[in-house]
């Protein structure tokens, strides 16, 4: 195989446009496509497809909206990498602003500004799968040989203790006190040294992202990526049609000889552009039953900030090395996990629910700061009442915490504010909206009060890991697309991302997202290659 | 839990009354499509906004006006010398080489506290935050926080999340949080 950067080269950025067009002889400002395969998005799904495609022989052209960024051009600051990298320039709003959700939109998706945590999950949820869905195959034990390459491609491991921070090391300590287990987490790293910029891209490629691991397989296989071009509709038919339009890089100025529109024919069309573009994309085509869009989770998330009397520092050193899952059995298999987070100055000042004086002072001495999220398995009372919507030409996501999915998260941050304080905390902001400033904490505190507060009390809450908006199952009435992830009613259109999952996972999803698509991809490629014609 | 469900395409989980229409829902569509209207319609404002002691790339007036109004509340006390809300709206939108993605979104919430019919759609009140004094102002903000109206908790969150992450791009409010790089 070449050099990963010598196929990093060969990334179609804005910038090779104009030389494309002079070897090709191309005139006008739409250019125009053929590949046995397009696939729409660069992330944890799309990049496992088109690598799987390839290696089996398919032509692939995989369209990225966003730019190419790597480790030489990463942004500094993390206003412009939230700018540039990120959705919505930063964070995703729902409808009546109850959450906000951050996802990747550069090259390698989510993957490139994630925080590694990397995660399989238990068996019950995917038990759910088969007995509700018919989505059968996805056991930890029948999916092994999938979640194992995974591993191995991404270099997957337990966090070494030596590279523990204090953020983490706090949730360690105080959940130790409380005799609640602490487990070490597993990241997706090579030659990690904390820096602690995972969420800007890692600027010394030690995060194995899918633009330094799949993206390259798939383009030493002969794939073609062309970042920048944003697809607008998929047009069904026998050949199907792939319209895109040009995404410029919002700090860098556009060439001046561009194609800006882009028209790929194929015979196969992969949607993977994350949980909530693409179902808007699919919503924008008139493609898909009505159940596209439906029942988003987001395994929804809420911070605690603690203070402590040294410094934390909670923005240096490996994100997410230890996670505190729930003692309790939780509703319906429903439960509350609790991980650390790395907030930089950004995003902790948009979640400290404070104003005026009390934001400030909140905010003095940032480094003392520790930040611990609870993050509930959303559906604790059936189907996530929650939706991306297509309407008068905008996406719009709506998102609504059920009563058990609160409770679940009241109880989560019960046990954080008891980790916390047992591991010296001396104030928590909580996320309720009634406090105006921290409350002052110690040893022992007791905060059974925490379980009677109500959803309308809460500050938005959040989200990094939105998840299955067009579910599949082999029953058309409850899911969007089939078992092979096939849109029902449009043959040869297949959705692969994490908008497949039929139930809520309860676990960062970057490790299942891969290793599903992976075992669908290759199935999809391995029963078609042979004689295409078929497709 | 997921019994056999076929939905079409709108339908909405809550089913309203065949071919009737509450004067609740026919209040609540007339004010929505007013103003849907009145956000396109920028001019219709009803409020006279002074020039910005500034130099804008693009942001309008008005807009500077009502980020202002914003900023009055949400970083009032602020320790950061100069800093001006408006200005690093203006930057934050159109200080690139191409405007905020989500540009539209933006503005829009940034029109409220101008907007009669916004007043009116979220606060059910004719008198816009533009035209109160500071501490009616402060007093609709600090309501909205609490309200049991996911509506007007909603906005304020989004508007405590706009201010904030234009004060996180200072410069100096690295330095005042004494955040270590």
């Amino acid at each position: 195989m070449k050099n990963d950067t010598v196929l990093l080269e060969q990334i179609v950025t804005p910038e090779k446009h104009s030389f494309i067009r002079k070897k090709e002889n191309l005139k006008g400002t739409i250019w125009k496509l053929q590949a046995d395969a397009v696939v729409i998005g660069s992330g944890a799904g799309g990049s496992v497809a088109a690598a799987e495609l390839s290696a089996h022989g398919w032509k692939v052209i995989l369209i990225e909206e966003g730019s190419f960024f790597n480790s030489e051009n990463f942004p500094e600051d993390e206003f412009h990498a939230l700018s540039s990298m990120y959705r919505d320039g930063g964070v995703i709003f729902e409808e009546k602003g109850q959450a906000s959700i951050l996802q990747g939109r550069t090259l390698g998706g989510s993957t490139t500004i994630n925080w590694q945590a990397s995660l399989y999950p238990e068996d019950h949820v995917t038990n759910e799968w088969r007995e509700k869905f018919g989505l059968s195959g996805f056991t930890q034990k029948e999916n092994a040989l999938f979640i194992k390459q995974v591993h191995e491609r991404l270099n997957v491991h337990t966090v070494p203790e030596s590279l523990r921070n204090e953020n983490n090391n706090i949730l360690f300590r105080g959940s130790q006190s409380l005799s609640v287990k602490p487990e070490s987490l597993k990241n997706n790293s090579k030659g990690c040294i904390g820096l602690g910029r995972c969420g800007l891209g890692c600027p010394i490629n030690a995060k194995q992202s899918t633009f330094l691991t799949y993206i390259p397989d798939a383009i030493s296989k002969g794939a073609t990526i062309i970042t920048n071009m944003r697809a607008t509709e998929i047009v069904d038919g026998k050949t199907k049609k792939v319209k895109a339009e040009f995404s410029p890089h919002r700090f860098k100025k556009t060439p001046s000889d561009i194609f800006e529109k882009l028209e790929i024919s194929a015979q196969v069309v992969i949607v993977s552009a994350g949980a909530i573009e693409s179902p808007a994309l699919l919503l924008r085509s008139n493609l898909g039953n009505g159940l596209v869009g439906r029942h988003l989770k987001l395994h929804p998330t809420q911070t605690i900030f603690a203070r402590f009397t040294r410094e934390v520092k909670m923005y240096e050193g490996v994100p997410q090395s230890i996670v505190v899952k729930s003692p309790l059995p939780g509703i319906n298999g429903h439960n509350f996990w609790i991980e650390a987070a790395p907030y930089r100055l950004s995003l902790a000042t948009s979640l400290i629910p404070f104003f005026g004086k009390a934001q400030f002072e909140t905010l003095k001495n940032y480094k003392n700061l520790q930040a611990g999220i609870v993050l509930a398995r959303d559906g604790a009372d059936g189907p996530v009442d929650s939706s991306v919507e297509w309407k008068f030409g905008r996406r719009r996501v709506h998102y609504q915490l059920s009563r058990s999915d609160a409770q679940n998260m009241l109880l989560g941050l019960k046990t954080l504010a008891e980790v916390q304080t047992a591991a010296g905390a001396t104030e928590l902001v909580f996320p309720f909206r009634r406090f105006t400033r921290p409350v002052s904490v110690k040893r022992g505190d007791d905060f059974s009060w925490i379980l009677s507060e109500s959803p309308d009390t809460f500050f938005a809450v959040g989200s990094a890991h939105p998840h299955g908006s067009i579910q599949a199952s082999d029953d058309m009435a409850k899911g969007a697309i089939d078992g092979n992830f096939e849109l029902y009613g449009h043959k040869n259109i297949f959705v692969m991302d994490a908008s497949v999952f039929p139930t809520a996972l309860g676990v960062n999803p970057q490790i299942t997202t891969m290793s599903v698509i992976m075992n669908r991809a290759r199935a999809l490629a391995s029963l078609n290659h042979r004689d295409s014609k078929k497709l | 839990m997921n019994t056999k469900m076929n939905f079409k395409r709108g339908q909405k989980t809550i089913p309203e009354s065949e071919n009737m229409i509450t004067r609740h829902r026919f209040l609540q569509l007339t004010l929505k499509a007013s103003a849907a209207t009145f956000f396109t319609l920028n001019f219709i404002g009803c409020h006279h906004s002074p020039e910005p002691p500034v130099h804008l790339k693009k942001l309008s007036d008005k807009n500077y006006e009502n980020i202002t109004i914003m900023g009055d509340f949400f970083i009032n006390e602020t320790p950061l010398q100069n800093f001006n809300i408006g200005q690093a709206l203006d930057n934050y939108l159109y200080g690139t080489h191409h405007p905020h993605p989500i540009e539209n979104m933006v503005l829009e919430l940034v029109s409220i506290p101008s907007s009669m019919l916004a007043m009116l759609y979220i606060d059910h009140s004719f008198t816009p935050l533009a035209q109160m004094n500071k501490k009616e102002r402060s007093e609709i903000f600090l309501k909205w926080r609490n309200s049991p109206s996911p509506l007007q908790r909603g906005i304020y969150t989004m508007m405590h999340a706009l201010c904030m992450t234009l004060l996180s791009n200072e410069e100096q409010y690295t330095h005042y949080t004494r955040m270590t790089l």
